[in-house]
């Protein structure tokens, strides 16, 4: 939602560990955050803090890590996983790395990254050719669906 | 030669001799040790106790109202004598990063005073270039020399990371690392103002 930038961030995991010289938290085993209706579920979790002590950036791993989000009330549920999950807070950026794949009702992206700017919904996706999903995949619903969707 | 009893006997009386060689007769005659350490063998009221290490840095120091101090053996120091310490209030100071406060209900310093058990309303904090930080947990163990402290008890860390709850943690206080070893649950609250 517009304003789950605004809510706190609450991660549960099986274990952290702190490095306060580099300003990180690291969490392992069944980590799970939630800021307002974002959601990420994954192996391990690191939260990077910046010089005021906030949120700055979040990188999460797992096999695949996943995210959701409900962009806006009216919206439907955007879902996301990737083996690389990079949310920069700040600029509500999502990165996916690997494997990465994006859903929203019907419509589906893959590649190998997909770059999602949260505040204007805008996605940028790229293949690699040395990786399994060289090119990038899109499904959209036919036009009657997508009307009904909207 | 083996074969005869005498020469198991002396055998066994020999060894028994050199068992309690280590005894003097009050010794083995006397209570069993626990029944005796009720009563402290020194006691210091308002007490400062300050340790060095071997190069001469001082590791920490500690106030207490009051340090009663338990000797195992009535006549002389032995590894299984023990301090205990009213609210205690310590530092505990790292080579080159900001000392570690510490107050508790309790303090057991053991022989050596190498390994310190904090009880009651445990808690720990430094002012760091890293921030402010806290750690609160109902027991505590610190090994000052090594710059050390854990505990299997439920332990809250407030940090600039934000607050974190969890059971059981590990902490190398000189390298400013924490493991938080389960149940972990962390909350960053968003900018003020927002």
């Amino acid at each position: 939602l517009p304003d789950d930038q605004q809510q706190p961030i609450y991660i549960e995991s099986d274990r952290a560990e702190r490095d306060g010289q580099k300003g990180i938290m690291r969490y392992e085993g069944d980590v799970r955050l939630r800021q307002g209706s974002l959601n990420i579920r994954a192996e391990s979790l690191v939260v990077h803090t910046d010089t005021n002590r906030q949120v700055e950036r979040v990188v999460a791993e797992g096999t695949p890590a996943h995210f959701e989000q409900q962009p806006d009330v009216d919206d439907q549920p955007v879902a996301a996983q990737a083996n690389t999950i990079r949310y920069d807070v700040a600029s509500e950026r999502l990165e996916l790395l690997t494997n990465a794949r994006i859903v929203q009702g019907d419509a589906t992206m893959s590649g190998n990254r997909i770059d999602y700017d949260m505040a204007s919904e805008i996605l940028k996706a790229e293949g690699d050719t040395e990786s399994d999903s060289p090119r990038i995949e899109m499904v959209l619903p036919p036009q009657s669906d997508r009307a009904e969707q909207d | 030669m083996w074969k005869h009893p005498l020469t198991w006997i002396g055998l066994f009386l020999l060894i028994a001799l050199v068992a309690v060689w280590d005894y003097s007769p009050e010794d083995l005659l006397r209570a069993p040790p626990e029944a005796q350490t009720r009563f402290p063998q020194a006691f210091m009221v308002a007490s400062e106790t300050r340790r060095y290490d071997p190069e001469g840095q001082l590791q920490y120091r500690m106030l207490s109202e009051r340090a009663d101090h338990f000797q195992h053996l009535p006549n002389r120091s032995s590894p299984k004598d023990y301090s205990l310490i009213q609210a205690p209030d310590v530092t505990v100071f790292g080579e080159d990063t900001p000392p570690w406060q510490l107050t508790a209900r309790l303090g057991r310093s053991d022989a050596t005073g190498e390994t310190l058990v904090f009880t009651g309303e445990v808690r720990a904090w430094q002012q760091s270039a890293n921030g402010a930080m806290e750690i609160t947990t109902p027991e505590l163990q610190v090994e000052p020399n090594r710059q050390f402290a854990q505990t299997d008890k439920a332990v809250t860390m407030r940090s600039p990371q934000g607050r974190h709850d969890a059971v059981g943690m590990r902490a190398d206080l000189a390298e400013d690392q924490i493991e938080l070893l389960s149940e972990v649950r962390g909350t960053y609250e968003p900018p003020q103002g927002n």
